[in-house]
């Protein structure tokens, strides 16, 4: 017999058939929320959440921001650390660490948003070509791996391969342990693509007289003539949304005090929302009083076809 | 509820009187006809949100 203490620190080394590996990487998930067991009781029910979830304020601890689709991948993890005997035996003493470069399609402006990602910690979730999505777990929760991303792009194209528009990252995972021994997967059967980016848009008053102000909605964006204005786009159906979803406003140094908005027009003019809150309470306010303007939810704007944006709140005065 | 392109708030509105509304309301350049159109539509939802209030706590549903 043979004397072993393994019994207490191995597993069997079977296998089931179609047992699950990592495919080849297609898309990437900053995701620094968590799913709860039972939102992932079905993979159908993952899947929803996580469209949910992108849905959200960039602001939501749950928020997941879909990093953009892989075009082309190359390994380039840290070496394991191996240590010798002085005769030559070698083995590994530590394991190196996965990370990876990945080329993906992005344009000036969405560079410049990927890059407030660098060197930030983040969790990631992986989704490769076979249609699964890889994460760890923390407790009971479905949350991405720990990593660290660097964006770099928009350099001049030198004509002689595929250059223009693309970016370059690297994926840095910090833990192995999460990475590989805790690796848990989710076969997903919808459509990934439900899981969406959103643009920010700002709010800005443009002008104001006493209580009715001119409020103008844009994409920051890197053309120097100016934003790219929603009003074509939205203002109309913004305006239709706010009898149901209504634009709320706050006053004081705090914003703890509500200001009634009494309209919301449209002011096809300016290419402007016409604001117009509440002269009594308006009139009330000291000069230069804090106001914040704020829009509707991302989801809730959704809901009224009003996709793919997130209206940031204004703050501006009296 | 949207008149003319211009979205009220009705929590707002349904406060109001005829005169307080049309006065706060006349810079966005609507008639006094269409003003006093536009109060009569909301005063047509005050009317179903009372109704709609009252049926429900009749009902003993919230």
């Amino acid at each position: 017999m043979a004397l072993s203490l393994c019994s207490s620190s191995v597993e069997n080394l079977g296998e089931l058939a179609c047992d699950k590996s990592r495919g080849v990487g297609k898309k990437l998930f900053i995701f620094n929320g968590e799913v709860a067991a039972a939102d992932y009781a079905t993979e159908a029910a993952l899947l929803a959440k996580l469209v949910e979830y992108s849905k959200l304020s960039k602001s939501a601890g749950n928020k997941i921001f879909p990093v953009g689709e892989m075009q082309e991948l190359s390994d380039s993890s840290e070496a394991n650390k191996e240590g010798s005997l002085g005769l030559g035996f070698k083995a590994i003493l530590l394991e190196g660490r996965p990370a990876y470069q990945i080329k993906m399609f992005a344009g000036a402006d969405k560079l410049k948003r990927l890059r407030k990602f660098n060197n930030q910690t983040v969790r990631v979730l992986e989704f490769d070509a076979n249609n699964t999505l890889w994460g760890t777990k923390s407790g009971t929760k479905f949350v991405g791996f720990q990593a660290k991303l660097f964006f770099t792009g928009n350099k001049l194209a030198t004509g002689q391969n595929v250059e223009e528009g693309i970016v370059t990252f690297t994926l840095s995972i910090l833990s192995t342990s999460e990475y590989l021994d805790n690796a848990y997967y989710a076969a997903i059967d919808g459509n990934i693509e439900d899981i969406v980016s959103l643009n920010d848009v700002t709010m800005s008053k443009v002008s104001n007289v006493t209580n009715v102000w001119e409020v103008k909605l844009e994409i920051p964006g890197s053309a120097i003539v100016g934003s790219y204005n929603i009003y074509d786009d939205y203002a109309a159906a913004l305006v239709a949304l706010h009898a149901t979803s209504p634009f709320t406003a706050k006053s004081g140094a705090t914003f703890a005090t509500a200001l009634a908005i009494t309209s919301i027009a449209v002011d096809a003019t300016l290419k402007c929302l016409t604001v117009t809150f509440d002269n009594t309470a308006y009139g009330l306010l000291a000069a230069s009083t804090p106001l914040k303007l704020i829009g509707p939810t991302p989801a809730q704007m959704d809901a009224a076809d009003i996709t793919g944006i997130e209206l940031i709140d204004m703050v501006s005065v009296k | 509820m949207v008149y003319n392109g211009i979205a009220i708030t009705l929590s707002w509105a349904f406060v109001q009187t005829e005169d307080s509304f049309k006065q706060h309301e006349a810079h966005h350049g609507l008639s006094d006809k269409q003003l006093t159109e536009w109060w009569l539509l909301i005063q047509a939802k005050k009317k179903a949100y009372v109704d709609d209030t009252i049926a429900s706590s009749e009902s003993g549903k919230p």
